[in-house]
């Protein structure tokens, strides 16, 4: 991995993030940018796959050690393309978030199956299956509302152990060196600003490759509640403490859905993030349109009323087969109908949309006026909370809802 | 042998390139508005305007010319106003090939609550508002005509294939009259054509009436309805039978809601040209995948681990792609994934348009009663296995499974050519 910067201004910056995916099929993204969000290989909803850095939690995967192992090369069971290539995460931060279970020995993650443990073996195990480009080591990501410096001091203690521990597997498995992958080491420490520039530090001293900002996230906490204004205090206040590395490291924070505080984490010189806001619209029915529209940034396309909408797309300002193909109609139709190609079309538009975003993002970085503009632009780009918007229908309610 | 075609003015032109010398199979060409579909034909049906999980790119790709749509769902929501207004079913979709819709009245019986049948029509209560509503001939014209496909079904008085008595003789002595009424209702007869539907449930003095009635009508091509519904096989092949054999032989016939694989080659040897039915995408929904030798269950146990691909004969996306058993079966597990659904819709779709073209290739070739051998081997590798009323129904039309050898045998061509050789 290679990561250079080729702009800043103020704490944010302009990036280049280059993999090597083999020397045919070199991947590489400009930054602030996004990872791709996906489960199991695949991006829900889209059959399609575009090219880029897929976010791979691990917890999708223990309940399905058997099958991995009889592959042998996760890349190879899910028939991924070279120009898509692997950062090895913990959890999937839209779904699941850390379930309490963490000791000195192992970290417990959500399956659908129930809680598995994951122990640093199992992680260099898997890390060689899955042939990663960047891994996220175990880490005591774990914080309930209420914990203190103590609980925080502890996170930061174990978590540095098990990244310790973690390169000397995957050392003594092989899987370090010039072809190994790159370590994003988590960076913990809870609300406590003391513990985080600790861990700051640490993390720096060793080496790591990249940082994985968790452990603000309540447990339980949906992820649409959780706004960079809980904890950004906390981060600045480390940040401004420490020095940017030399070279320059990628920050990555997952979590983070709103547009609002993605525009303002990558002004706190945020690199990465999880690109998985689509899919929290989309399965919520939501289009993220390219201008506000009736006052909002969304429109919820399961509605009786746009089937009148024959004269035009879902988005007039949008590029994506879904808005130059099909009208606003047929799409609630769809929606309306329980038909899976609803989600998939509207998947579509809001990964065209996210792209486009970032786009603008990385533009208004080079003038910082831009940048406190584009922040005003989206200050009301805040995704409705779960209650507020019926979803589009499930799978099992689909295979209720069939034809005669 | 003559090889009739059917050259009447209708949007629809139905030409006979070979003849199974064995068996009553043909192979044809059908020209339609929006497509020309070599028969026999299997049509994927996309319910609600859209075909579970596969874009209308996709189904191309697949070789797909003709799908359903149904007119009960659309007539309710949209609504042919909206489906007018947006080029039809065809721009609504972006489908640019075939379309078939059939009347709504199958759905009204089966879905709704409330449904009354009275000579004016069916009134029913709507299934998404609960609103009381009135379906007549005249009215299901004006829908399919909103919809605009290439084929409409004529409003036919529905009656399970498992009602017996007098009920049975109205439905299909109404049927006829609702068919003038749809044939004079329509107003799109240069773009549109209709199919009346034979009725007369499972009593073959009134499938007779009924087909004498319609045969005698001026219409493009001919539907079988009222089977599929669960009746015995034995006496279903026989009422298809019966039909293939009084209908005309220039025109297309539809058998509508069948289904199987097994279903559709014995059918196809008794003289059906078209089919439809909901197996292929129904089932890749609950995991199961369609091959040569039936069907695996890919949820089950024993797949968990299983990387083959479903079929490594099956050039579909899926199977060329490399996508194995257990790979498919993790993702159809993930609520909110979407690839394993398309992957095996996919694959489903294209097993049985493959198996229409294979069997179109062996009547050419004058190999047909080889083609139906070899499925039913694939398919049953014990001969004791194979079920009693196809082996009954295929040896009506001088195919014999067991022995292996045709009553007689013969094939030719339009032009004549081919071997002749009768034993």
């Amino acid at each position: 991995m290679r990561f250079t910067v080729s702009a800043s201004s103020g704490r944010a910056r302009l990036g280049h993030l280059a993999l090597s995916g083999g020397p045919d099929h070199p991947v590489a993204m400009a930054t602030p940018g996004y990872l791709i969000y996906n489960r199991c290989g695949s991006d829900p909803h889209l059959p399609q796959s575009p090219a880029g850095i897929l976010l791979t939690p691990l917890n999708h995967w223990l309940d399905k050690l058997a099958l991995l192992r009889q592959a042998g090369n996760l890349r190879q069971l899910c028939r991924l393309r070279p120009d898509r290539q692997l950062l090895l995460s913990l959890t999937d931060h839209l779904d699941y978030y850390p379930t309490p279970g963490v000791t000195a020995q192992h970290v417990g993650l959500p399956t659908r199956s129930g809680k598995a443990p994951l122990t640093v073996e199992l992680q260099a195990e898997l890390t060689l299956l899955t042939s990663p480009e960047l891994v996220q080591p175990l880490a005591d990501c774990e914080i309930r509302d209420g914990d203190g410096r103590k609980r925080a001091r502890k996170s930061v203690d174990r978590s540095l152990a098990f990244y310790d521990r973690f390169v000397t597997a995957l050392e003594q498995q092989g899987g370090l060196g010039g072809g190994g992958p790159a370590l994003m080491a988590s960076w913990v420490g809870g609300y406590s600003a003391e513990e985080r520039l600790r861990c700051l530090r640490e993390l720096e001293s060793r080496g790591a490759d990249g940082l994985v900002v968790e452990g603000f996230r309540y447990y339980n906490q949906p992820v649409e509640d959780f706004r960079l204004a809980q904890c950004e205090s906390v981060l600045t206040e480390a940040l401004q403490q420490q020095q940017r590395s030399q070279p320059p490291r990628p920050l990555y924070f997952p979590g983070l859905v709103h547009p609002a505080d993605i525009i303002r984490a990558a002004e706190l010189g945020f690199d990465l993030f999880d690109g998985s806001l689509p899919a929290l619209l989309t399965r919520r029915g939501l289009a993220w349109l390219t201008s506000v529209t009736g006052g909002s940034w969304w429109l919820h396309v399961g509605d009786v009323e746009l089937l009148t909408a024959t004269d035009r797309p879902l988005d007039p300002g949008c590029c994506c087969r879904c808005c130059r193909q099909f009208s606003l109609s047929y799409l609630a139709h769809l929606s309306l109908s329980n038909e899976i190609l609803a989600s998939i079309l509207l998947m579509e538009h809001n990964s065209a949309r996210l792209a486009a975003f970032f786009n603008e993002l990385r533009s208004a970085i080079g003038s910082a006026e831009s940048l406190g503009g584009l922040a005003t632009k989206y200050a009301a780009a805040v995704v409705p909370p779960t209650a507020a918007v019926a979803p589009l229908a499930n799978e099992q309610a689909r295979l209720k809802d069939d034809e005669a | 042998m003559s090889m009739a075609t059917s050259n009447a003015a209708y949007p629809l032109k139905f030409n006979i390139i070979s003849k199974c010398g064995t068996t009553a199979a043909r192979t044809a060409k059908m020209q339609l508005p929006h497509a020309t579909v070599d028969t026999p034909v299997f049509m994927p049906v996309g319910t609600k305007g859209s075909l579970k999980a596969l874009t209308t790119d996709e189904l191309s790709k697949l070789g797909c010319r003709i799908m359903l749509g149904n007119t009960y769902h659309l007539g309710c929501r949209p609504g042919p106003e909206i489906l007018s207004s947006s080029g039809g079913l065809h721009g609504y979709m972006h489908w640019p090939h075939a379309l078939l819709t059939d009347s709504g009245g199958f759905q009204m019986v089966s879905l709704s609550k409330l449904c009354n049948i009275d000579e004016g029509g069916v009134t029913f209560t709507s299934p998404y508002d609960g609103t009381e509503l009135r379906l007549t001939p005249e009215e299901s014209i004006r829908i399919q005509n909103g919809i605009g496909a290439d084929i409409m079904m004529q409003l036919d008085d529905v009656v399970h294939s498992s009602t017996t008595g007098p009920r049975v003789k109205e439905a299909m002595e109404r049927s006829i009259r609702w068919l003038d009424r749809c044939l004079a209702a329509n107003a799109r007869p240069t773009q549109q054509c209709l199919f009346p539907i034979v009725q007369g449930g499972l009593d073959s003095d009134l499938r007779i009436q009924s087909l004498d009635a319609l045969a005698s009508r001026d219409v493009a091509g001919f539907a079988i309805g009222g089977l599929s519904g669960g009746e015995a096989k034995s006496t279903f092949w026989r009422i298809v039978k019966l039909c293939t054999e009084r209908l005309p032989a220039g025109k297309p016939r539809y058998l509508m809601g069948v289904g199987l694989p097994l279903d559709l080659v014995v059918c196809v040897a008794l003289g059906v040209d078209m089919f439809d039915c909901v197996l292929p995408t129904r089932t890749a929904r609950f995991g199961v995948a369609l091959v040569p030798e039936g069907q695996l269950q890919l949820k089950k146990r024993q797949f968990e681990t299983d990387l083959r691909p479903i079929d490594d004969r099956c050039s579909c996306p899926c199977c060329t792609g490399g996508y194995s058993r257990a790979y498919l079966a993790t993702l159809l597990k993930e609520d909110g994934v979407t690839l394993g659904c398309s992957l095996l819709t996919a694959h489903n779709v294209a097993y049985m348009l493959n198996l229409m073209s294979e069997m179109r290739q062996s009547l050419v070739d004058g190999k047909f009663s080889e083609f139906v051998r070899h499925f039913f081997r694939l398919q049953y590798p014990n001969p004791t296995d194979y079920p009693e009323w196809a082996v009954e129904a295929l040896k009506s039309v001088g195919v014999s499974l067991l022995s292996g050898e045709d009553v007689k045998k013969s094939s030719c061509n339009v032009d004549g050519s081919g071997d002749v050789e009768v034993k």
